[in-house]
């Protein structure tokens, strides 16, 4: 057997290795996962360190877009923010319209996690989007 | 990595990790390795995917790069792969352009080898995946050393073929030499997938320590 011929029947074998690999279905390594390999361990632990870390480097994103969100429709002042709902919905959001008169930039990190202020911030915000094109 | 550094997908990957669990990882992780092992193999003594070219061992350097992609979103999950899978199609992409730039580097550059730069590049090179498990496009560079190691370890294998009486093992090194695929060598020895895998542990086992060997980064 040539050099080459064996070359080529290797490539061929772990190319097969490969695809075999791609398509083996997850729940077929489960029987694996009690032999401890460390090459995987120390991966997988920086795998844990870095989904920490990427947690909090998105929360943080998150509260830096409602901070500059915030400012902005500050600036467009409460008055006209109101006058974009109807009456109706504009009694419905009278507690959430204080809330927004009231807070000041030290206070977004509290609400960060208050989904429906975080979703009233986002509907003013659209129907700004709508009514003026600000951004 | 800072704030500034996270990708494009850095949001929506975010979503879809919520819910992978540490065993998922380790799954996924064994599955990215044994990929690596495979398709390393023979490529790490000489060339793009040696220590002196990528300045860590290649196995740890290409799994470090596949999930801080997915994790800071340098790299889309897409909705058609699981976790193992996007793992995978950005290990290969990501050694195509390793080994692409490598060849360009060596050909026209090689103050840019030494600083390298092009361990930095994020360009995905489109491809079908699944045709590059045969056939790694501009990766052919092997030592005479590895050559001798390749003649050495097909020779072990056939004469381990020869005195088998496993005709399934039989066959299916046969159709290895033919160049099938998974699909065609199922279709003709009929099996199933999985019976197929079973064959693979087979012939696997007899040459997992020259892998391991030969990709000289365990």
């Amino acid at each position: 057997m040539e050099t080459n011929n064996a070359l080529k029947t290797l490539r061929n074998l772990y190319g097969l290795f490969m695809e075999i690999n791609y398509h083996t279905e997850p729940a077929d390594f489960v029987s694996e996962l009690n032999d401890k390999d460390p090459f995987i361990s120390v991966h997988l632990k920086n795998v844990m360190l870095h989904r920490t870390k990427a947690k909090a480097m998105l929360k943080k994103r998150k509260f830096e877009e409602l901070k500059e969100q915030f400012i902005a429709l500050k600036k467009v002042g409460l008055e006209k923010l109101q006058e974009l709902f109807p009456p109706a919905e504009r009694v419905e959001m009278v507690k959430l319209f204080n809330k927004f008169e009231e807070l000041t930039e030290k206070d977004i990190e509290a609400i960060n996690e208050d989904q429906d202020f975080l979703t009233f911030i986002s509907s003013i915000k659209d129907k700004l989007e709508d009514e003026d094109g600000i951004k | 990595m800072t704030i500034e550094d996270a990708g494009t997908f850095f949001e929506s990957n975010s979503i879809k990790l919520k819910t992978v669990s540490s065993v998922e990882w380790e799954i996924a992780l064994r599955k990215a390795e044994k990929h690596l092992n495979y398709r390393l193999w023979n490529r790490t003594s000489f060339g793009a995917h040696t220590i002196e070219n990528l300045g860590v061992p290649a196995k740890e350097y290409y799994l470090n790069f596949t999930y801080m992609s997915v994790i800071y979103g340098n790299w889309e999950w897409k909705d058609d792969f699981d976790l193992p899978q996007q793992l995978i199609r950005i290990i290969d992409s990501r050694i195509s352009t390793v080994v692409e730039s490598y060849k360009k580097t060596k050909d026209k550059n090689e103050e840019r080898l030494k600083d390298g730069k092009y361990l930095l590049t994020t360009t995905e090179v489109a491809q079908d995946i699944e045709s590059t498990f045969y056939d790694l496009k501009g990766d052919d560079e092997i030592s005479e050393e590895d050559l001798l190691k390749v003649e050495e370890q097909y020779e072990e294998i056939e004469q381990f073929i020869l005195e088998s009486d496993d005709e399934d093992l039989i066959m299916f090194w046969e159709c290895v030499k033919e160049g099938y695929t998974r699909k065609d060598i199922a279709e003709f020895i009929g099996k199933t997938p999985k019976q197929l895998d079973k064959i693979k542990e087979k012939l696997l086992r007899q040459i997992r320590k020259e892998v391991i060997k030969d990709n000289g980064n365990q």
